[in-house]
């Protein structure tokens, strides 16, 4: 869950640190030539991938974002393709949906909140033996007890 | 497990706890001390259980003090205090903690080292004779007390629901259900009478209709439960409707045939205590359990399971819990869910009963 919101604020900043201005095409231009560390006016997956560790440091799906914008599939990144990558990475975290909680395991983390909690004990409690005679849980102490709930539905 | 680890200084215990889902296997909720002591009895014949019981008050006293979960699972240590606990139980996840408390065991208990379970022999008495009501949906079981009668056990019980309005503003659709206990083996006797129940009230509750009276049944003896459904507005949650129920039942063997009426007390207020009937959540949840087998292999794998629910129906269906759920272990399970049910969708064609 952390991960997962980490992820979406530094998505989020990359979008607006990218193409929050009304000069979009200059800036991607300009973020573009930053990247090109050596000037040829093309970003090698190598150049690509430095620059998106650097902007997107929890972003792990650079394989699937460079399949999205390398269209001609010459493995290095065009200016052209380099200013489609906010909808790509949009997309990516947009599909990137966590895998469902288990059902449950959403009700033990819930039961955990409840009493007693781990570390309590449960108090003075009398119920009754299979044939009717009074148990005392307190009776119980002094073994490891396991105590498994139910009933015949 | 409670052979691995019974000499390892660990004590294990089932505890029973109020019904959660009645009309499984026809159960329906016991009403004193000495019947949910037959249905200790009942199951430990069943599962041919070694595993001693205890058995929670009548006031849930237990239960609640461990909070409240429907098939809770708990480790104390030797002081009383919780160690592990868990909503539900899980059989892999307990060996874990005891093997991280106390220790592996060499040699594991396995499924085909313990008895096998009773089967018993299915009654001869009619079932699914009689049309179900189409209920509406979340209804919970309203508060309820029976007034004990001298004279005879209650062979047949009322079950009283509501709908989230009634609970909310005090009017909405007032569910009875009168079922029949398996404990008691008696059957209607369709020829003497129908099911009937009178409702009074000193004006704390309005009532659409103030008797009820069951449907002809063409068979002269069934087991199936008499429904009814009215619309009910609670003035006052804590003045009780009264109701009395008159039955005509007979035993299995044909050693008696009686007619009693029997008094309820019933109460406006959701009975937290007391689950929902298997319709309502389970039947949601396991009607297209057969479907799931995408691949048509007759076994369901955890990627053939809905995300997010594997645990759950690993956890009621897995038997012999190796992570699949095999086409017998299916079977297994349709027949003990549909058990008298009539529930359509689970239905094999096996609509016995115990």
């Amino acid at each position: 869950m952390i991960k997962s919101l980490k992820f979406l604020i530094a998505g989020s900043l990359f979008f607006v640190g990218t193409y929050g201005s009304a000069q979009e095409a200059d800036v991607a231009l300009a973020r573009f030539n930053e990247a090109d560390s050596d000037a040829n006016g093309s970003l090698s997956l190598l150049e690509f991938k430095s620059y998106v560790e650097a902007k997107l440091p929890t972003f792990e799906q650079f394989d699937l974002l460079v399949e999205r914008l390398d269209a001609d599939q010459d493995n290095a990144i065009s200016p052209e393709e380099f200013g489609g990558r906010r909808d790509a990475v949009k997309q990516i975290i947009a599909n990137a949906t966590p895998a469902p909680m288990e059902f449950v395991d959403e009700f033990n983390l819930q039961f955990l909140k409840r009493e007693p909690l781990v570390g309590e004990g449960v108090g003075d409690l009398v119920a009754f033996d299979e044939n009717g005679e009074e148990v005392d849980f307190a009776s119980l102490k002094g073994k490891y007890t396991v105590l498994n709930f139910g009933c015949l539905t | 497990m409670y052979r691995d680890y019974r000499d390892k200084g660990v004590q294990f215990f089932y505890v029973y706890k109020a019904v959660e889902h009645p009309e499984i296997n026809n159960f329906v909720s016991p009403l004193d001390i000495e019947e949910r002591l037959k249905h200790i009895a009942h199951a430990k014949k069943r599962f041919q259980t070694e595993i001693p019981w205890i058995c929670d008050t009548m006031d849930n006293k237990v239960e609640n003090a461990f909070g409240g979960a429907p098939n809770g699972g708990f480790i104390l240590d030797p002081q009383g205090k919780v160690v592990r606990k868990r909503f539900w139980a899980n059989p892999q996840a307990l060996r874990s903690d005891l093997e991280e408390l106390i220790g592996k065991v060499e040699n594991v208990t396995k499924v085909e080292d313990l008895p096998t379970a009773f089967t018993p022999e299915p009654r001869k008495i009619a079932s699914g004779v009689v049309p179900r009501l189409q209920l509406p949906g979340r209804m919970r079981p309203l508060d309820i007390q029976h007034v004990p009668d001298d004279d005879n056990p209650f062979f047949a019980k009322l079950r009283v629901e509501g709908t989230p309005r009634l609970f909310n503003t005090g009017k909405g659709n007032l569910y009875f259900g009168v079922y029949l206990d398996p404990l008691y083996k008696v059957h209607w006797n369709n020829r003497a009478g129908k099911v009937k129940l009178e409702l009074k009230t000193e004006g704390n509750v309005v009532l659409e209709q103030q008797t009820l009276t069951s449907a002809e049944v063409k068979e002269d003896a069934d087991v199936d439960p008499r429904q009814f459904l009215i619309e009910a507005t609670f003035k006052d949650q804590t003045a009780p409707l009264i109701a009395f129920l008159t039955y005509t039942v007979c035993d299995d063997a044909e050693t008696f045939c009686i007619e009693v009426t029997q008094e309820y007390h019933i109460y406006g207020r959701s009975n937290t205590n007391l689950g929902t009937r298997p319709g309502i959540f389970l039947n949601e949840m396991f009607a297209n359990v057969r479907d799931m087998d995408t691949n048509g292999d007759g076994d369901l794998t955890t990627d053939e399971l809905p995300p997010g629910k594997v645990s759950m129906y690993v956890g009621h269906m897995d038997y012999n819990a190796n992570n699949v759920i095999e086409k017998s272990e299916i079977d297994r399970f349709c027949k003990m869910f549909n058990n008298g049910r009539g529930v359509s969708k689970f239905n094999d064609g096996r609509r016995g009963q115990e």
